[in-house]
């Protein structure tokens, strides 16, 4: 234990004054996560321009529109992402969309209201632009949540009127729209949305985290080929305390480079990144698991260019695919499945979680065991290759 | 090497990487405060042997044992009874001197300040007391090798194991360390020195095993190694007058084996010149001869090396 103590404290103190160690712990991610944080600062905050359109006018239509158009003005939904613009025809709302006024539209056609009340077929048209798919899948899950909710009224409508209740009153009518506006708001992406800041200061520092652990294993080829590695096994300390020093002192510069990117992105950009606790288990558990798929593919070279090689190969490959270059939300879902097989994926997961949810320790339970499982069978592997190499 | 047990004993040591085998059968034994020169051209194996000695790299067959305990690659506690100096400068260049002394201080069981009076001992002992807190890198090459060689000292190991430790050093850190070593010897620790140097085993060496392809093939101490081959001291006697006179005379004396006459000088061979040098001076004397000059040649390694192996130590050694 004494001899790990001394091989990771020596490790450490050389890696604390190499320029390259340093810029890789802490400048690089803190760097690229400002960058990220800046550009994509409006990303994060998803707002959107309805148009509407109600050629109907009836009153199962007008409730509906004023209901968006006067309840959205309201100060409780001042802040909603989601803001909506009456147009008369249909036509002016395809040239507010061409012009970017607007990011879709929604029509209601005319006899809309008829249809729906006599049970017969009747369809809503959501007006896109092609660059807008989002957008327009919000606009779509309006009219169709509106729609599921009139038919419902209508059925109940229906019974009441058979077992010979009164015909709905007007108010009545138009009120059948508010459950569809609360639907709306929930719809809306950006209500919990995670600034760029806290996701890319995450992603950036799991990227940068491969480079970090990559150092441990580059230096242990290096220290075979000049002789101190040798001279080490023969003050009688075993070749596992070599490998486990090198990588405990790695392990913990990465995660007080991570920590420097929480600190930083709070006070520069006051992201949030959920509780504290959870936080820094999310983090020890994210530098085990990299730290472990790092330490096997680094044991899998023979020369520092290979160790190179591999380490840029798998760190920028395991980020693509686990979505650390998409912002939360953003992901396909391909990606989102391929994910699932890294630990970048489920450590950006649980960062998200912890920052979007306010989830705490027990809510990202799954990603923690996931990264621990990560960590547990590359880490051995690895560390079972770190020996075979020190002891050859 | 006395009646007390030996501080290293080696045993039939082999080791083969693949087809080849670097070290074939290599048995010797090394007493308290011996200085044993392995002697022998790059590649003959001396590195591989040393390393399986410090217990870093497995034999294949054969054993080494240090003070009676077998040493192996295993972790074992008699391995601080080693002081190893590989041949490259192992340590970390962008540490300073007396920070890679205390960590592998520290890894040979020393803390505190009996590890802080060890580090200032030992660099005293090298001479690089002042610069005791410039980085390796900083060094010039001798002094590199000098901290090389405290690292292996740091720790009073009763036997230091030193592997080509002057190769590529300018002529004054050369000394240096011959001295350094010369001084150990006689401090009572116990060597083995690797060189393909001759002149090094020659003036540190109380013995000397020859290695050529892997195989030990000659040992003992120079005058044993000379006897060997058949070797002779030769004693040039420059004159003009009395040579024949004087080859007659000479050749009766104790220890001369034989004398031959040249133009202006007499050549004498005796197993020990030294011994007969006196002699040899007074016969001159005797007959009248004009002596102008009196060379003793005592045969070196280089021709043990060559009359053993057909070949010289230096053309193989690059």
């Amino acid at each position: 234990m004494r001899a790990v103590w001394l091989v990771a404290r020596v490790e450490l103190r050389r890696r604390l004054r190499n320029r390259s160690a340093l810029f890789t712990a802490f400048v690089g991610p803190l760097l690229l996560a400002s960058v990220f944080g800046i550009l994509m600062s409006g990303t994060g905050s998803f707002t959107l321009k309805v148009g509407i359109v109600d050629l109907d006018g009836s009153p199962v239509t007008s409730g509906f529109v004023s209901g968006l158009l006067d309840e959205r003005a309201d100060a409780a939904a001042a802040d909603s992402p989601v803001e909506f613009v009456r147009f008369d025809t249909r036509e002016d709302a395809a040239t507010a969309l061409d012009g970017d006024d607007i990011d879709t539209a929604i029509v209601l056609p005319d006899g809309f209201g008829a249809a729906v009340m006599a049970g017969r077929a009747a369809t809503i048209t959501v007006l896109r632009d092609p660059s807008k798919e989002v957008s327009a899948g919000v606009a779509a899950s309006v009219a169709g949540q509106y729609t599921v909710a009139v038919s419902a009224q209508r059925l109940a409508v229906a019974t009441v009127t058979a077992l010979g209740g009164s015909a709905p009153t007007e108010a009545q009518l138009t009120g059948m729209t508010d459950d569809v506006l609360s639907a709306v708001v929930a719809e809306a992406p950006g209500g919990n949305e995670v600034s760029a800041a806290t996701f890319y200061g995450a992603s950036m520092s799991i990227l940068f985290l491969f480079f970090t652990v990559a150092f441990a294993a580059r230096s242990l080829i290096v220290e075979r080929k000049n002789g101190v590695v040798p001279r080490i096994l023969a003050a009688s300390t075993p070749a596992s305390a070599v490998v486990i020093g090198k990588v405990l002192a790695v392990g913990l510069l990465g995660f007080a480079g991570f920590v420097t990117v929480w600190g930083v992105t709070t006070l520069a950009f006051g992201s949030h990144w959920g509780d504290p606790a959870a936080v820094v288990l999310t983090m020890v558990a994210t530098v085990l698991a990299v730290g472990g798929v790092a330490t096997f593919v680094c044991g899998l070279a023979r020369t520092e260019e290979q160790a190179d090689g591999y380490t840029s190969a798998v760190a920028f490959a395991l980020a693509l695919l686990g979505g650390n270059f998409i912002g939360p939300g953003q992901a396909p879902e391909a990606l989102q499945r391929t994910a699932s097989f890294t630990p970048n994926g489920h450590a950006i997961d649980a960062f998200t979680r912890l920052a979007a949810d306010g989830a705490g320790v027990g809510d990202i339970r799954q990603q923690l065991l996931l990264l621990l499982a990560f960590a547990a069978c590359f880490g051995l592997a690895g560390l079972w290759l770190g020996n075979r190499a020190v002891a050859r | 090497m006395g009646d007390t047990a030996p501080v290293l004993r080696i045993d039939g040591l082999v080791r083969r990487f693949g087809e080849r085998t670097a070290v074939d059968g290599v048995s010797f034994q090394i007493a308290a405060g011996e200085t044993y020169g392995l002697l022998g051209p790059n590649g003959a194996g001396k590195t591989t042997t040393i390393s399986m000695i410090a217990g870093i790299l497995a034999a294949d067959a054969g054993s080494v044992h240090v003070h009676g305990v077998p040493i192996t690659t295993a972790a074992n506690p008699h391995k601080r009874h080693i002081g190893f100096v590989p041949q490259q400068i192992a340590l970390f260049d962008d540490l300073t001197a007396r920070e890679n002394l205390r960590f592998f201080g520290g890894l040979q069981g020393l803390r505190g300040k009996a590890l802080d009076a060890r580090i200032a001992a030992t660099l005293d002992m090298v001479g690089l007391s002042d610069r005791a807190d410039d980085r390796i890198d900083a060094f010039s090459g001798g002094m590199q090798r000098r901290a090389n060689i405290a690292v292996g000292l740091l720790h009073e190991p009763t036997l230091l194991i030193l592997d080509e430790p002057t190769a590529g050093v300018d002529p004054q850190s050369r000394n240096q360390i011959l001295e350094s070593v010369e001084q150990l010897g006689t401090a009572g620790l116990s060597v083995l020195y690797t060189t393909h140097y001759m002149e090094e085993a020659e003036r540190l060496c109380d013995r000397v095993g020859v290695i050529d392809n892997g195989r030990l093939i000659a040992e003992g101490t120079r005058r044993e190694l000379v006897t060997q081959i058949g070797e002779h001291d030769r004693i040039v006697v420059r004159g003009d007058d009395h040579l024949q006179e004087f080859a007659a005379h000479v050749r009766h004396l104790p220890g001369v084996v034989e004398v031959s006459v040249a133009d202006h000088s007499a050549e004498v061979s005796a197993d020990d010149g030294a011994a007969v040098l006196a002699g040899v001076v007074t016969c001159a004397v005797e007959v009248g001869m004009a002596v102008t000059g009196v060379e003793v040649h005592e045969p070196n390694l280089e021709s043990v090396f060559l009359h053993l192996t057909g070949k010289a130590l230096r053309d193989r050694a690059d």
